[in-house]
């Protein structure tokens, strides 16, 4: 089974609008952290050149007041510490902060180059160096450190990372959403091309509509063309038939009457010749066209085309008075073109009423199949009679005669090969039993 | 009996025309269903045979029209068309019955013959009245189990007299149904048959079947009157 467009197309637009907001997250949580730690570089770079401003030579080493540019320098446990180390290392000055405080100053390593600010991120702190040859001071080589606790900066970040997470997810949740209103939206015209070929199928409906958008209006009108062209050359093919059978069949009963009215010699062999040509008309005719029956199929109700069946067969064996009994349940309907169900259950009823005595019974009812799946369903009617029956050893014959026109017996019917036929070509069975009451029971399936 | 025949194949029609007459049935031809409803409309017949497929005038609508104009005689569809669709068409648009082209001629005479019984009331082949049996099936007569031996318009008269027991006949009904157009209506040649039969089908210490009424007609008469 292949996947469905409403699956294909939410699975496509869930996995790029994933990948967007998942980029888009990873961009502004990488933009924002960014911007964080050049402000928080530009803040220290300021306390340095504030710590520069202030500083004071003594000798080849500098001094500081107490009196500090930044407040937080001289806070305790403020979170911005500052230190001033010579060329080797040794700690120069240290801010009353720094003082106070645990942190210690990370390990020395070497002074950077002279003019330019060096960032370091260590654990729980940012780190600025700034080295610097003071002229005033020997030309000694001093390096300004300025730090600061990342803390405040961490939760200021994950304060936007919460921010960003609920507006993306938000966002997520109403693409999802708006997605299956689109897809829904998108995809109803062709829920409606769909509901109106099911309604083609079922008969309710001859034609599809014409209100398709324009990518499914040529499909629309190329399926109308179709069965259109269909039903145009199947109702040909059928008049061409119905000619045929016209010319064919009164020439012939011309020479036959022509032919009993004066007996002659080989006048016998020339009925059975006639006999055969005329069933070999019948039954090629009739398969002809029912071969031609419709791509679509309705279904069709079975209570009334029996009901109007049995009433007008009845019309022509009224002197028999048959004694009817039809038991046919309402609102079943089976899946096979009504003129060919006419002619399936007209030639079987017929034969009823030709053959009982003075009984007919005719029932319906789903069949019960044990294995088949519920589209498979299938209708079982039963057409059974009081007359003499068929002797077990003909009931497969009756059935196939015909199927060859040389194996047709003169003067025999071929209904019930006909009717073989077309049951078949709809995947339904038809069987000959003995029914209850003495006669044929002919039991039939046919799909529902 | 007085039958319409409607069919367009001129050959089929006159061999129609020909076996009917053969079997003692008079017959009225029509070409069409305009000929054909103009002859339904005009005679009283007792039975018709229609093609359905005919020129001006469907076969079917031509029954629908009769059937709606209160035409009540029994009517036969005769047809190459034989899916079922038609068939029931045909009974549902009015006819009586339905054979399909190409048919046995036996068979078209039998049915033809249970249709116009059928219409006067009898449901068997066989009409028997105090000992007096007519088969219209085999056109045999018997009185009191001996075969009455009667000619081919005897038989016609006897059998249109029983079809219809105790109503007047009038001999202008009798040669409508039974003789051609071209026959002299002046003649007394129907009193002279009705003679006759009345003479064959005597016994001794009964009255006569066939009663005359004067000015009327005949009367077949029956045991319950």
């Amino acid at each position: 089974m292949k996947l469905g467009l409403q699956k294909r197309l939410i699975i496509i637009t869930t996995l790029l609008l994933g990948c967007f907001l998942g980029i888009t997250g990873w961009v502004l949580d990488r933009s924002f952290t960014a911007s964080v730690e050049a402000g928080a570089q530009e803040q220290l770079r300021l306390v340095v050149y504030g710590l520069m401003g202030i500083a004071e030579e003594s000798g080849s080493s500098l001094v500081f007041p107490d009196v500090l540019p930044e407040p937080r320098l001289s806070q305790p446990e403020s979170g911005l510490y500052a230190a001033v180390q010579d060329a080797q290392g040794n700690l120069i000055w240290s801010s009353p902060s720094l003082q106070t405080s645990d942190t210690r100053l990370s390990e020395f390593t070497q002074p950077g180059v002279p003019g330019s600010f060096q960032f370091e991120k260590h654990g729980q702190q940012f780190d600025m160096k700034y080295s610097v040859i003071w002229v005033a001071a020997d030309e000694s080589l001093f390096t300004f450190r300025v730090m600061t606790d990342r803390k405040s900066y961490r939760s200021e970040i994950t304060e936007f990372r919460k921010n960003l997470t609920i507006g993306l997810v938000a966002a997520t949740v109403l693409f999802i959403l708006g997605q299956f209103v689109a897809v829904a939206w998108g995809l109803r015209p062709i829920r409606s091309m769909e509901n109106q070929v099911r309604q083609l199928e079922s008969g309710s409906r001859k034609r599809l509509g014409v209100e398709f958008p324009p990518e499914l209006q040529g499909l629309a009108a190329n399926l109308d063309r179709y069965i259109e062209h269909e039903e145009n050359s199947r109702i040909r093919y059928k008049m061409a038939m119905e000619n045929l059978a016209h010319s064919l069949k009164t020439p012939l009963a011309v020479v036959r009457n022509e032919l009993q009215s004066e007996k002659k010699a080989n006048s016998k062999l020339i009925e059975e010749q006639l006999d055969h040509m005329q069933n070999t008309v019948r039954y090629q005719l009739s398969r002809a066209s029912s071969a031609q029956s419709s791509l679509i199929i309705g279904s069709v109700p079975l209570a009334p085309l029996i009901q109007r069946l049995v009433s007008a067969i009845s019309k022509a064996y009224v002197e028999k008075r048959i004694e009817l009994d039809v038991e046919v349940q309402e609102n079943l309907s089976v899946r096979v073109n009504e003129s060919d169900l006419m002619e399936i259950l007209g030639n079987l009823i017929e034969n009823a009423f030709k053959y009982g005595r003075s009984k007919i019974r005719v029932c319906a009812h789903p069949a019960k199949n044990l294995t088949m799946a519920d589209d498979l369903a299938l209708i079982e009617i039963s057409i059974e009679d009081d007359g003499l029956g068929v002797k077990s050893a003909m009931r497969k014959e009756v059935l196939s005669r015909g199927t060859r026109a040389d194996t047709s017996i003169a003067g025999q019917g071929i209904g019930l090969s006909v009717v073989a036929d077309l049951v078949a070509s709809y995947g339904g069975s038809v069987e000959i039993l003995e029914a209850d009451m003495g006669g044929a029971r002919l039991k039939l399936t046919l799909p529902a | 009996m007085r039958i319409l025949l409607v069919e367009d194949d001129i050959n089929l029609r006159t061999q129609l025309h020909r076996h009917l007459e053969d079997s003692g049935l008079v017959v009225d031809t029509a070409e069409d269903g305009e000929v054909g409803l103009y002859y339904g409309r005009e005679y009283d017949y007792d039975a018709a045979i229609i093609d359905l497929g005919l020129p001006k005038m469907d076969g079917l609508a031509l029954i629908k029209t009769l059937r709606a104009e209160c035409r009540d005689f029994p009517m036969l569809i005769l047809t190459a068309r034989e899916h079922w669709e038609d068939k029931v068409g045909g009974l549902e648009a009015g006819a009586d019955d339905y054979l399909t082209k190409p048919f046995h001629m036996e068979e078209l005479l039998a049915r033809l013959n249970a249709l116009i019984r059928r219409s006067a009331g009898f449901a068997s082949p066989i009409i028997s009245s105090e000992g007096l049996i007519l088969d219209t099936a085999k056109k045999e007569v018997r009185l009191d189990g001996t075969l009455i031996e009667l000619t081919a318009f005897e038989y016609k008269v006897l059998e249109y007299l029983m079809l219809s027991p105790n109503r007047v006949i009038s001999k202008t009904e009798l040669t409508d149904h039974l003789y051609d157009q071209d026959y002299d209506r002046d003649s007394n040649v129907i009193e002279v048959f009705v003679g006759r039969l009345r003479k064959k089908l005597a016994r001794t210490a009964q009255p006569a079947q066939i009663r005359t009424v004067r000015g009327q007609g005949y009367r077949f008469v029956t045991e319950s009157t």
